[in-house]
């Protein structure tokens, strides 16, 4: 697809940050009275980068876009769009495309109006409001439904077309909460292809929010892990998933199993001896544990708990002798018989996959 | 079955509405044309005569400004209501609707007591120099549309903060972000998404007006006469006939008009009924 015509600009930071734009926190925080929701925050999004904002419920990712958006201010620190601060901005001085969770299309007007809005509101002559939009909505697959009105669409269809009013203006930022939760399982995946197209198609940096690990995982070219209003770990999706910083990380992408290095040998247990000073306990993906042939020697035993049939895999619970418990994944293409429940399996581990993890 | 039973719920209020409305109306139509005998003799009076037709064109005049007045005074505050935060709502619209648990007569008595030549207007104007004698508020088209308004303003202020809770916050933060300024975002998005809400206010502010006596004839002047008064009058006078082609005619045309209202909305008035169209 050739990428599109730069609009014609008549606000003046429209001007300035034009094309794609990087995002900055500066040592942002936002208390709500004795709540803070931000906690001296900063985060570095590159110009044309795909960043998610991912953390439990409550951790501050809709406060930090808020605060983007210009529908919240900080208590304190600069958030800069380009080079600008844009703390004392209104939104609509922003140049800021976002897509919302409630789609938020305006129920009055068709789906054309809707996404011609943004033009009219910069005074783009109505022949090029036209062909912008018309062109947009073919880009999300809407092109016989600009006469309708969003009552009359599904969700995805409306989440398509908050997501063309959304980039129509062609801001350099693009900010999205939760905008595909609302949807179902296929239909979100469907959306997520959308998004990461249109992100190659128009370049512009995007900041996404979601509670959704596996979204998170598949779109974002960096994900900031937030808990508590902080900043835990900002890597692309491999690195946060094999090397978790923290307790919380490693828990919070993908399962698990914490082996703890200090209470009860557990570690050594397993023939997991070779921590690093100052680690605090070891993650192990379920993935990296492998059965062996019982006439094996090495390894070490462990009771199974119980069998789940997870389709592609067969998850287990296990306990070793010392008393720690432990998930294993197994791809069901394995030789092995599957054990019963109550029997005792070998099991090996390569000492490199497990992660060392220091708080 | 279960149609039966969901159309038997509607029994009282079918029994109600024919019996408090239905009847006396049709009763009330039998008395303008069959007295004394059939004729449309008491149709033919109110429209040959320009006194009754003033005072038939001052009663559409007077209800479209008091609701128009309620209109501009009640829908911005509802907005004020609305954009406060919902802890302090309940007090706003409490103070709001006080004023609707006295009766329209007591209200009108207190006008009475404000406005009077010893009233506590004149009082307070007379005491700070700056009028010598009492001014003449009392029994003036004035002071007729000050208690109407007053009288009718919580109505309005109801209807539309009701219709712009129902409107989501995040459709003003999405035209910002679009590009719209404050006012802009207003008048693109929640005006025409609340236009309903005021018209629907105004309507009932408009029917109501058209059919009240007790104000004009209480602190109007000789010349504040509505419909409502002249009805009075002549029933005061046993004139049935001629009285029930008055409250005919108030009817027909509250209707006709309130049709027209809604034809007009239909076409050019966001309603959330459209939505699912
Ligand atoms: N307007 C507000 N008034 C008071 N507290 C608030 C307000 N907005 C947010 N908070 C608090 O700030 C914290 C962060 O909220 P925020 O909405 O940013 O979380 P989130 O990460 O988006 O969570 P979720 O995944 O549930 O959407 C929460 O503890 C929340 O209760
Ligand atoms: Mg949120």
């Amino acid at each position: 697809m050739t990428s599109m015509s730069l609009m014609t600009v008549t606000s003046e930071i429209g001007a300035m940050t034009q094309g794609r734009a990087p995002i900055r926190f500066q040592n942002v925080s936002r208390a709500f009275g004795s709540v803070v929701a931000l906690d001296d925050f900063c985060l570095d999004v590159k110009a044309g980068e795909f960043v998610t904002l991912l953390g439990p419920s409550g951790s501050g990712k809709t406060t930090a876009l808020n605060i983007v958006a210009g529908f919240d201010r900080a208590t304190s620190g600069e958030v800069f769009i380009g080079e600008r601060a844009v703390g004392a901005l209104p939104p609509e001085r922003r140049n800021v495309g976002m897509v919302f969770q409630s789609f938020a299309l305006f129920p009055h007007m068709s789906v054309f109006e809707n996404v011609a809005f943004p033009l009219r509101m910069r005074k783009v002559a109505a022949y090029e409001v036209r062909a912008r939009v018309e062109r947009t909505l073919e880009m999300v697959q809407l092109g016989g439904y600009a006469g309708r009105r969003p009552g009359a669409l599904s969700g995805g269809q409306r989440q398509r077309v908050a997501l063309a009013r959304a980039v129509v203006a062609e801001p350099p930022v693009l900010l999205m909460d939760e905008s595909l939760s609302a949807l179902d399982l296929k239909l979100r995946e469907d959306l997520q292809e959308e998004v990461r197209r249109l992100h190659r198609t128009l370049g512009t940096t995007i900041i996404f929010v979601t509670h959704d690990q596996g979204e998170a995982l598949v779109l974002s070219d960096r994900i900031a892990l937030m808990n508590h209003g902080r900043l835990c770990q900002l890597d692309t999706p491999t690195t946060l998933y094999d090397r978790p910083a923290s307790r919380f990380v490693a828990d919070f992408i993908g399962r698990t199993n914490i082996v703890p290095i200090d209470a009860g040998d557990h570690a050594a247990a397993i023939g997991l001896s070779n921590a690093p000073d100052g680690a605090v306990a070891l993650s192990l993906r379920p993935e990296k544990l492998r059965r062996q042939p019982p006439a094996f020697g090495g390894g070490f035993e462990a009771i199974v708990q119980d069998v789940t049939f997870k389709g592609a895999a067969t998850e287990f619970r296990l306990q070793t002798a010392s008393g720690l418990s432990l998930r294993m994944s197994e791809a069901r293409a394995t030789a092995l018989a599957l054990p019963e429940i109550g029997q005792t399996v070998r099991l090996n581990v390569v000492p490199e996959d497990a992660t060392p993890l220091y708080e | 079955m279960m149609r039966f039973g969901e159309r038997l719920t509607l029994l009282p209020a079918a029994l109600l509405v024919l019996a408090m409305f239905a009847v006396p109306v049709a009763f009330v139509f039998a008395e303008a044309i069959f007295t004394p005998g059939f004729s449309l003799a008491h149709f033919d009076r109110f429209f040959s005569r320009p006194v009754y037709l003033s005072v038939y064109l001052n009663t559409l005049v007077v209800s479209a400004v008091v609701a128009s007045i309620c209109l501009v005074i009640g829908y911005p505050m509802a907005l004020f209501i609305v954009s406060q935060p919902p802890a302090r709502r309940p007090l706003l619209l409490f103070l709001v609707l006080v004023p609707l648990w006295m009766s329209i007569l007591v209200r009108t008595y207190a006008w009475m007591v404000v406005l009077g030549r010893e009233g506590i207007i004149n009082g307070a104007l007379q005491w700070a120099g700056l009028t010598d004698g009492p001014l003449t508020l009392m029994f003036t088209t004035g002071a007729v549309f000050v208690a109407m308004v007053q009288i009718l303003l919580p109505i309005m202020v109801i209807t539309c903060y009701s219709i712009m809770t129902e409107i989501d916050p995040t459709l003003v933060r999405a035209a910002r972000i679009c590009g719209a300024s404050g006012l802009a975002a207003f008048r693109k998005v929640f005006l025409p998404l609340s236009m309903e809400g005021a018209i629907t206010g105004w309507s009932v502010i408009f029917i109501l007006s058209m059919g009240f006596f007790i104000v004009p004839a209480l602190v109007g002047g000789r010349r504040d006469v509505l419909l409502g008064n002249m009805i009075v009058n002549q029933v005061g006078q046993a004139n049935w006939g001629f009285a029930g082609a008055l409250a005919i005619i108030l009817l027909v045309s509250t209707i006709v008009l309130l049709g027209l209202v809604r034809l007009v909305m239909g076409r050019f008035v966001y309603s959330p009924r459209e939505a699912q169209a």
